[in-house]
């Protein structure tokens, strides 16, 4: 149903409402993490979710990790929907044996007898002055663990309805959200109502017939301005984000490279093994191959710890002028 | 093997041959080889020397083959490759020293074919290879424009067809229309009908059943020209006996004739025997074509993409061969049977 009002709500207000709608929803739903209830997160998107549900619903734990998911891991199994949230997604590497080998493994090893119907939500990414530890885009981990579902949402209206699908899906999610989009309200209205939007399925932005970008997270982001920039060139863009990067759905980018011939891809994690590698590789095995008329191009962080200062922790991930570098030397150089 | 020892000739020249006649023995380095006739034909030519050493890739013999379909032999060239000739030496005028005027030296040189040297290999995106491959294009012989010196699609869109390939197009464009000119004077009918099956329906099921009808009705052999796309223009490759075949194997048959149809390449035996040709049209998304009969065959079916996701048929019948009714009969046999 379309929505007519126009609520521009931020990344923590739409999480906030998909968390609301499903514990609303069902009583097995609950959250639980540190400082997810008095505190209200570390961003604040459990905030006042406590007064509302209850310190049974919104659960603060002590600072274990791996002690978090691995309660949420059991809950889940004993017929409970656990949504779990990590302060920083560089605190997971505390909790990765309960996230890699029991939560992506546990149904598969049973021969589908259980189900780990979780949701990890995790804030991620640089911007914040935050340094090494606290600032990683960790997506290509997960996505390189199957029995992990990997959501990478880049505005809030695609947030609520991911994370709505999250909740129903009977296995291990990832949910990753990037902390510069947690405060800003997003293009898009939120619509008010429930509805979900499946998990493995691409969204192409807009469409255009001169190059194809795919970016994940808040790269996303700044490709549309570049797309938009560039379109007063002359140059005109599709851009698709693959919203879930596993399972990855690759047929509109299929479709759109055979059209454009020139494929850019931008992710904030670093290049070496990174996820968006996927995409090339899948590209260049395809038939999508015989059509491209330029080299693919790749922007992603360098490869290197996040480092402190402002300068620094700015030229050490792709930014708006690097994409919009790259966008126009594509076209331009390939004929 | 470069070259081989002609040993003997099995055939003289008038004599008429059948597919896998034997034509003549060849011994090389390696083994004796004894030499098929490809397809049916008249010996025209014998042009080897018994006992004369032979190279490889020159010809032996000349025969004439049925071109009973609006193909011809793909397998070689169309124009004989043009002789190098031998480089004369170039004779430099001495510079003058004596005079303080510098005047530029006249070099005399004869006029010489620019002999074209290629590079082993060339960069270029994939696009631009395709393009080339499907143009006929040589891809070391397009200019790059690109960064590091890459050959960009636009590169290969800007350049001409080679001489050889443009031959080769008209000459099978002339053999087109005059066939279809000579099919023109055979007494016909056309009948259409939009069938209630569904339009997306295999090539291969579409064949199998076409020949299926005609094999009932006249009971002799059926060989279906299957309209198809090449680099040299329309091309027919001949599918016989295919209506005892299985429709998976002949559709892997269809395909892989298909895509060396595309680059020019028919297998010789396909050449000939037709009886009939099938033309579909439903993957350019065209409803019906009119293509008329060819000579030697008493029908044509075309296929098209009706509304509905149903199909378009339309068959051409020689008059001498069925009855009006009959052609009616045969299209209402092929929908029961589709």
């Amino acid at each position: 149903m379309a929505d007519t009002t126009n609520r521009m709500l931020t990344m923590a207000e739409a999480v906030r409402e998909a968390m609301t709608i499903a514990m609303n929803e069902r009583e097995d739903v609950f959250l639980m993490g540190e400082d997810v209830g008095i505190y209200g997160g570390a961003f604040g998107v459990s905030s006042e979710m406590q007064n509302k549900f209850g310190a049974d619903r919104i659960i603060d734990t002590p600072i274990s990790e791996l002690g978090i998911v691995g309660a949420a891991v059991g809950a889940a199994l004993a017929g409970m929907r656990p949504i779990v949230e990590i302060q920083f997604s560089d605190f997971t590497a505390q909790a990765m044996d309960q996230i890699a080998n029991q939560a992506a493994k546990i149904h598969f090893m049973l021969g589908g007898a259980l189900h780990v119907p979780l949701v990890l939500r995790t804030p991620q990414g640089s911007g914040t002055g935050a340094a090494a530890q606290h600032s990683q885009v960790l997506e290509t981990w997960f996505a390189n663990i199957p029995g992990l579902k990997v959501v990478v949402p880049s505005n809030p209206a695609d947030a609520k309805g991911l994370l709505l699908s999250a909740i129903d899906d009977p296995n291990p999610v990832i949910f990753l959200e990037h902390k510069l989009l947690y405060k800003i309200p997003g293009r898009d209205a939120v619509p008010e109502g429930v509805e979900r939007i499946p998990l493995g399925v691409s969204k192409v932005l807009r469409h255009g017939s001169d190059l194809t970008i795919v970016a994940t997270g808040i790269m996303v982001n700044k490709s549309y301005e570049v797309a938009e920039k560039l379109s007063a060139e002359g140059i005109n863009i599709t851009l698709i984000d693959p919203r879930t990067i596993s399972p990855l759905d690759m047929d509109p980018i299929h479709e759109s490279v055979q059209q454009t011939g020139r494929l850019l891809v931008v992710q904030e994690g670093p290049s070496h093994g990174g996820f968006i590698n996927e995409v090339i590789a899948r590209v260049s095995e395809s038939a999508s191959f015989g059509s491209l008329i330029a080299p693919i191009k790749r922007l992603a962080g360098m490869n290197i710890p996040i480092p402190y200062a402002p300068q620094l922790e700015r030229a050490a991930v792709p930014q708006i002028e690097d994409i919009e570098v790259a966008a126009r030397e594509i076209v331009k150089n390939w004929r | 093997m470069e070259t081989g020892e002609l040993i003997s000739y099995h055939v003289t020249v008038g004599q008429q041959v059948k597919s896998g006649d034997l034509l003549f023995e060849v011994m090389t380095d390696k083994i004796d080889m004894e030499v098929d006739a490809p397809a049916d034909g008249t010996i025209t030519a014998l042009v080897g020397v018994v006992g004369a050493t032979i190279e490889i890739g020159k010809p032996v013999l000349e025969m004439e083959t049925e071109t009973q379909v609006l193909s011809f032999d793909f397998s070689q060239p169309a124009a004989p490759i043009q002789e190098v000739q031998e480089v004369q030496e170039v004779v430099v005028a001495p510079p003058v020293i004596e005079t303080p005027v510098i005047q530029t030296p006249v070099i005399q040189t004869p006029v010489i074919e620019a002999a074209v040297v290629l590079p082993t290999s060339v960069r270029a995106v994939p696009k631009a290879r395709q393009m080339a491959k499907d143009k006929g294009i040589d891809i070391r012989t397009v200019i790059p424009t690109g960064p590091d010196q890459t050959i960009m699609a636009a590169d290969v869109e800007g350049a001409k067809d080679s001489p050889e390939l443009a031959q080769r197009r008209a000459a099978n464009q002339a053999l087109i229309a005059s066939r279809i000119t000579e099919g023109a004077l055979i007494p016909q009918a056309t009948f259409t009908k939009i069938a209630e099956i569904d339009g997306k329906a295999s090539e291969a099921k579409l064949m199998k059943a076409w020949a299926r009808v005609l094999k009932e009705a006249l009971n002799t052999e059926i060989g279906v020209a299957k309209v198809t796309q090449s680099i040299y223009g329309s091309a027919l490759p001949v599918y016989k006996n295919i209506e005892s075949m299985e429709t998976s194997a002949l559709a892997t048959l269809v395909e892989s004739t298909t895509n060396s149809a595309r680059l020019g390449k028919v297998p010789l035996a396909m050449l000939s025997g037709a009886t009939t040709t099938l033309f579909d049209l439903r993957s350019m998304g065209i409803e019906s074509a009119r293509l008329g009969l060819l000579p030697g065959q008493s029908s044509t079916l075309t296929v098209g993409q009706a509304k509905k996701n149903k199909i378009s048929l339309s068959l051409t019948v020689d008059l001498r061969v069925f009855d009006l009714y009959d052609a009616a009969t045969l299209m209402e046999r092929l929908i029961t049977i589709l």
